[in-house]
């Protein structure tokens, strides 16, 4: 496993109710290096972003989850102005009913993910646009 | 029908005459001429026989009363043709040939005569008789029908104002009687104002089309109700005439039943896709990264078991879904341990239960007897039960499972202190599809409703039932019953 550089260290918050996929999205995004914190809904999400002192760099968020909806939290965030150098990714089950464009370029969101995906394909594309971000950063 | 006198006619015409009257005729001016001839030359000649002027007088005489003769017999002969002349004049008049008259006699005139009549009486009697009888019975019918059918028809002028409907017309508009509704105009009839595609009806009604057929939604949702109106140009002699007919039919069920399955397909899409999307991670996973401890190797293969056998049930149900609505659902049945159908099932439940951190106490008798039954689908009604009362209990809660027997049934009440169901939701928890959704903390829950219909249906075809009783953000209990010699 790559061990992240704490000065390098690239935060990634995941909330998804699914105990189980949570883990396995946890498990592979840290293979990949980042640091992992995880979140069983949205407004824990919101609160976890709010209150922690460490800066989130990227949040995949599940769509249908109690509570807080991650369309609902993914809104809420991007009224505050805090969080616009936050990444989002989005996941849903009903991928068939949503305009995917319109949602990504309305929302910000660098992409939506289809379920079942594999958490591989996640973790590329999280990096892929952390990279992007941050092109001067060393990851080791 | 009057007689007319009997004509005998003289052997000597049918000899002459045969059938035919202009013969006849022919005839008597010729042998009246003959005669005459014949008398004049004898009178002429017999002056020269005889100077008795009286003889010649008399032979000069005698053709008148010969002609007077012919003439009579003529006028006999023709006395047939001449009551046709008179029927026909009669009759020829404004459309009453119905009122000719057959005649009396033999020869060909007046058979032919009394033949044609009787052709034309005949073919019109059976036609008037066919037509009023024929009429009465299909308008009889055809109201008969109309008041059967289960449709609404009404007919309006080409204004659209309501000339005259039936009752089933007037009970879809929501009015009590059919009178009432006379004379005023459709769009108001309808109630157009209450539906929520007002506009596009309005336009349609107004367009010219021959025919239209559209779909009214009252109010917000399909529950509030849906009709079906079709408008036709109202049918005239040769081709329309000035007016539309409209028939109305309730398809709020219908509707209602359409968008229940559509809105299951998507939920159980979903449902299923999160265990396979599970099974998929894990497995790559597995198979991908490096450097995953074995004990943790453990733990993935555990998981891709449980997920498995969560897909699995999840597809059982939804087969038994399927055989429930084409009515072909079947029990296994064997001997089967209720307690140990119980217990397994709270250990099916058991995570739910922990997540939450509920309190759950199991208080079974150790009495339970051994049963016949199907064993599964038993197994699974109780975890749709056990499942519900963790589902719906906020954290925190409490859960109480009770199963006791007598010698006649098996009592298992299931008791949480959750959400709760409202009393109109109540006695339709246990239809297929139906969700309590006014309750935003039943629709924020993902469900397919089925759960409590097929619950009940596999206890129903063992012979027992499930009930429910509840209070509103109190909790409810949900007991099942089975009765000990399950033979059903």
């Amino acid at each position: 496993m790559v061990r992240p550089n704490p000065m390098t260290e690239r935060r990634v918050l995941v909330a998804e109710d699914d105990p189980v996929f949570r883990r396995v999205i946890a498990f592979t995004l840290k293979q990949s290096g980042f640091t992992v914190e995880t979140a069983s809904d949205g407004a824990k999400a919101r609160e976890i972003l709010e209150t922690s002192d460490q800066r989130f760099e990227l949040l995949v968020t599940d769509h249908q989850m109690p509570r807080c909806s991650g369309l609902e939290l993914i809104e809420h965030l991007r009224k505050d102005t805090a969080f616009d150098n936050l990444s989002v990714v989005l996941c849903t089950g009903r991928g068939l009913e949503l305009d995917k464009n319109q949602l990504k370029s309305q929302f910000r969101i660098t992409e939506i993910m289809n379920k079942p995906f594999s958490p591989r394909v996640l973790a590329e594309i999280v990096k892929k646009q952390l990279d992007a971000e941050e092109p001067e950063s060393v990851t080791s | 029908m009057p007689k007319s006198q009997k004509v005998s006619l003289p052997r000597l015409t049918r000899i002459f005459g045969g059938a035919n009257l202009s013969r006849r005729i022919g005839w008597w001016v010729i042998v009246g001429s003959c005669l005459t001839a014949t008398i004049c030359v004898i009178g002429a000649s017999t002056s020269r026989w005889s100077p008795d002027s009286d003889f010649v007088a008399f032979l000069w005489l005698l053709p008148v009363p010969v002609w007077a003769w012919c003439g009579i017999s003529l006028m006999r002969n023709c006395r047939q043709s001449a009551m046709i002349e008179t029927e026909l004049q009669r009759a020829g008049k404004n459309d009453q040939w119905r009122s000719a008259r057959p005649l009396v006699g033999s020869d060909p005139i007046v058979s032919g005569w009394n033949a044609l009549l009787e052709q034309a009486m005949s073919r019109s009697e059976v036609a008037a008789a066919g037509s009023a009888s024929d009429a009465d019975s299909s308008i009889g019918n055809a109201a008969r029908a109309l008041r059967s059918l289960p449709f609404g028809f009404a007919v309006t002028d080409s204004a659209g104002v309501l000339q005259s409907c039936n009752l089933p017309f007037a009970v879809l508009v929501k009015e009590g009687n059919s009178e009432d509704l006379k004379s005023r105009d459709m769009g108001e009839v309808l109630r157009l104002a209450e539906c929520s595609n007002a506009d596009e009806v309005r336009e349609s009604l107004a367009s010219n089309s021959r025919t239209i057929s559209l779909q009214l939604n009252y109010g917000k949702s399909s529950r509030d109700g849906v009709l079906r109106l079709t408008r036709n140009r109202l049918a005239g002699r040769d081709g329309d005439s000035d007016g539309y007919v409209f028939a109305l039919q309730d398809i709020t069920q219908q509707v209602l039943a359409s968008e229940a399955r559509d809105s299951f397909l998507s939920t159980a899409s979903h449902e299923l896709r999160t265990p396979l999307s599970n099974l998929k991670a894990y497995a790559e996973a597995l198979a991908i990264e490096d450097g995953i401890d074995v004990e943790e190797q453990k733990k993935f293969c555990n998981i891709i078991n449980d997920e498995s056998t969560r897909l699995a049930r999840l597809v059982d149900e939804l087969l038994a879904v399927g055989q429930m609505e084409a009515g072909s659902l079947v029990m296994h049945r064997s001997e089967l341990d209720f307690s140990r159908v119980l217990n397994e099932a709270i250990e099916y439940v058991q995570p739910s239960i922990e997540k939450k951190e509920l309190q759950f106490t199991a208080n079974i008798s150790p009495k339970l007897p051994i049963m016949n039954g199907d064993k599964d689908k038993l197994q699974a009604a109780v975890v749709n039960l056990l499942g519900n009362a963790a589902k719906y209990t906020p954290n925190g809660g409490e859960i109480h499972l009770r199963a006791s027997a007598d010698d006649k049934q098996l009592q298992v009440d299931i008791q949480d202190t959750g959400i709760g169901i409202a009393e109109e939701d109540l006695e339709q928890v246990f239809n297929k599809f139906y969700r309590a959704e006014n309750d935003d903390r039943v629709s924020d829950e993902t469900g397919n409703g089925l759960g409590l219909a097929f619950a009940r249906e596999i206890v129903r075809r063992h012979g027992g039932d499930v009930t429910a009783e509840s209070e509103l953000n109190e909790g409810s209990v949900f007991t099942l019953t089975l009765p000990i010699s399950a033979d059903s």
